[in-house]
């Protein structure tokens, strides 16, 4: 027995030995050809292994039937170049981002976005980082007539619609559909790109929207403290309106602001900031309305003046706010739905009071609450995501 | 063989089948468990399975000395499946388009252990062994119309085996839980595979080296100087990462091995009837 024990233990030594080696693995990944990465770095910064483009939905939102659509990686690498290339536009000057930064959650800080040979747009851009994520938010072509379309007037379908006419709109970007596929194919980095994504170099204007589709449904605002503490509060709970539980994490101003919040404004911008409860609606900001927003596309009467309802994901980043851009501050936003509604004859429900506009007459208290529990939604991590950075050196 | 017998091997069988799986990260080889009982004895084992994880492996054990054993193994899977390559999939969005993989697995280790008997009768064979070795994985992703994508890595396998043998009459009962330290070393990765795809393979970068337990148990059958057996070695999991890269699997192997010094006994007393 001493014999084995002498033969066994060294050997049992040695084994541990080893096994206590923690050494870390070394994985090499490959995307690019090693001459394209050449090429690519001269003019982007983009990393040799690809982002990751995937969503996961926090199960708050997952429990409310939201969940991200799949997006095609390589499509949305392409998606990212295209959205920050200014040479998509008239001008060489504005690209999409320049309208939607991602430092203000893909917002304009302008009342009215100014495009190309500084034209001034009609209507103040729309905040990409307001919704939880674009493609779980958005689209007629998943969600048939229950979609929400895109635009203040949801003039567009799907987002490769609302794409070709940004870059088509005079006022934005001024680019007819030949002028996209020949300002892309002229620039060299594209061609690498365009292999990736589609397994050959052909530029066509439906892949160009298409990649752009895909980047921005990758968007997606759900890392907010909203968030956190809705995922710990609600978790996989869908019917009982924990919601309205208060949120441990919350400090007491803005667990007021929530209830607030609740109880006068989720009717229409959604309890868990997932989808809004009303697609459209007038807001009684004037009596009589020029802009008729999706009456206008409509034709309709009963939907003149009326205009898409956002989610207030990002809102304390996103001034100016309303379709025009006409409140620079929150407090200006919550003084309007407090005592300045308007009596227009669309005027929303939710804001009369039988034939009269609705005067919420909030104190000072709960203006400052309000506007504390608005800061909530403010998703810190979508304002430095390198994965929807500028990629151009 | 009693009626009682054939019915625990009947379900036996049909239950490691059922769970049968492989998995194209890591799969467990057959353990060794050592059959011999003195000095100069040892065994070669073989086998070969079938179907969409297909393939053979090879045993061998040794003891050079009283209670000390050697054993060389040597295991060659191949494996095929598909996995979404995207999540997603849920009303309204479309399912996510599946991913045809194909892939192999080669893995040799050596080892020595110790072993004695127990039992009023010797019935019980107890044994401890510690074992090295190497594997490496291949993987082809197979999408229409898109070129083959490779992922390839290798791995060291540090293990200890505590183990037990029964032998009643013609049959054998063995188990043992194998502890498994395997440390991912290199990969050369495509990391054009699918997306959850690369999310495993950064997962089982990042949770490298990984501890996990293997169970084995065995029943065999006893046709001198060759024993058939059923084997099932499986991943035993406890942390949930480990389970998301869908480690717990499972591996079935019907194994013949030969033991040497029943063959030799064999030959010596042939030759002594054929001198009769």
């Amino acid at each position: 027995m001493k014999k084995i024990l002498r033969l066994g233990l060294p050997f049992f030594a040695a084994l541990l030995l080893l096994a206590a080696c923690k050494q870390k693995a070394d994985f090499e990944y490959y995307y690019y050809e090693p001459e394209d990465y050449a090429l690519l770095s001269q003019y982007l910064n983009l990393p040799s292994k690809p982002d990751n483009y995937l969503t996961k939905l926090p199960k708050h939102l997952e429990a409310q039937g939201l969940f991200a659509r799949a997006v095609d990686q390589d499509k949305a690498i392409l998606g990212r170049v295209l959205f920050y290339d200014k040479n998509l536009s008239k001008d060489g000057k504005v690209n999409c981002a320049s309208c939607h930064r991602q430092e203000i959650a893909f917002s304009d800080d302008k009342p009215v976005s100014r495009g190309v040979f500084d034209r001034v747009g009609t209507r103040n851009s729309i905040a990409l980082g307001s919704v939880l994520n674009f493609a779980a938010y958005y689209g007629t072509d998943l969600f048939g007539p229950s979609g929400i379309p895109f635009f203040w007037d949801n003039r567009a379908g799907t987002a490769s619609q609302q794409n070709l006419a940004t870059m088509a709109n005079p006022l934005e970007m001024d680019m007819g559909h030949n002028d996209i596929v020949n300002a892309v194919r002229t620039q060299p980095y594209y061609a690498p790109l365009f292999r990736m994504a589609y397994g050959d170099e052909t530029v066509t204007v439906q892949r160009v929207s298409e990649s752009i589709a895909n980047f921005i449904n990758a968007i997606g605002s759900f890392r907010s403290k909203f968030d956190r503490e809705a995922e710990r509060t609600i978790g996989n709970d869908t019917w009982s309106n924990r919601e309205r539980l208060d949120f441990a994490g919350f400090t007491a101003a803005e667990n007021r602001g929530k209830r607030i919040y609740l109880d006068n404004c989720a009717s229409c911008h959604s309890p868990v900031q997932g989808r809004p409860m009303k697609m459209y609606a007038n807001n009684g900001l004037d009596a009589t309305t020029t802009d008729q927003g999706v009456g206008g596309i409509t034709k309709n009467p009963f939907e003149m003046g009326m205009f898409k309802v956002p989610l207030l994901r990002n809102i304390a980043l996103t001034a100016p706010y309303m379709h025009d851009g006409r409140f620079a501050t929150l407090e200006e936003v919550i003084d309007h739905y407090s005592t300045g509604i308007k009596a227009h004859p669309n005027l929303s429900m939710e804001l009369r009071s039988g034939n009269q506009p609705r005067r919420f007459n909030f104190t000072a208290q709960q203006k400052s609450d309000l506007i504390a529990f608005l800061h909530t939604l403010t998703d810190e991590e979508l304002l430095k995501d390198k994965r929807f950075s500028n990629p151009f050196k | 063989m009693s009626r009682a017998y054939k019915v625990v091997l009947a379900i036996g069988l049909a239950a490691s089948l059922a769970a049968c799986t492989s998995s194209r990260f890591y799969t467990p080889n057959t353990v060794n468990l050592p059959t011999m009982s003195q000095k100069g004895e040892g065994a070669l084992s073989g086998a070969t399975f079938f179907g969409s994880n297909s393939g053979w492996e090879a045993q061998a054990s040794y003891s050079p000395a009283q209670h000390v054993g050697l054993m060389v193994n040597y295991f060659s899977l191949n494996y095929k499946g598909s996995i979404a390559g995207t999540s997603g999939g849920f009303f309204p969005f479309p399912p996510p388009p599946q991913t045809n993989f194909e892939g192999r697995m080669r893995f040799g280790e050596a080892g020595l252990g110790l072993y004695r008997h127990a039992g009023k009768n010797r019935e019980y064979l107890l044994s401890l062994f510690g074992a090295a070795g190497q594997g490496h994985a291949h993987n082809l992703y197979i999408e229409p119309d898109v070129p083959l994508k490779e992922a390839t890595w290798t791995f060291w396998r540090y293990s200890l085996q505590p183990g037990v043998r029964l032998q009643h009459r013609r049959l054998s009962f063995g188990a043992s839980f194998r502890f498994s330290y395997v440390q991912y070393t290199t990969g050369r990765i495509d990391a054009r595979i699918p997306r959850l795809e690369l999310d495993r393979v950064e997962m089982l970068e990042a949770q490298s080296p990984m501890m996990f337990w293997e169970v084995l148990w065995t029943v065999g059958y006893h046709f001198r100087p060759i024993t058939v057996s059923l084997n099932t070695t499986g991943v035993a999991l406890g942390k949930k990462s480990l389970n998301d890269l869908n480690l717990a699997s499972n591996h079935v192997s019907l194994m013949a091995t030969l033991n040497l010094h029943e063959l030799k006994k064999e030959k010596q007393s042939r030759g002594k009837r054929k001198k009769k």
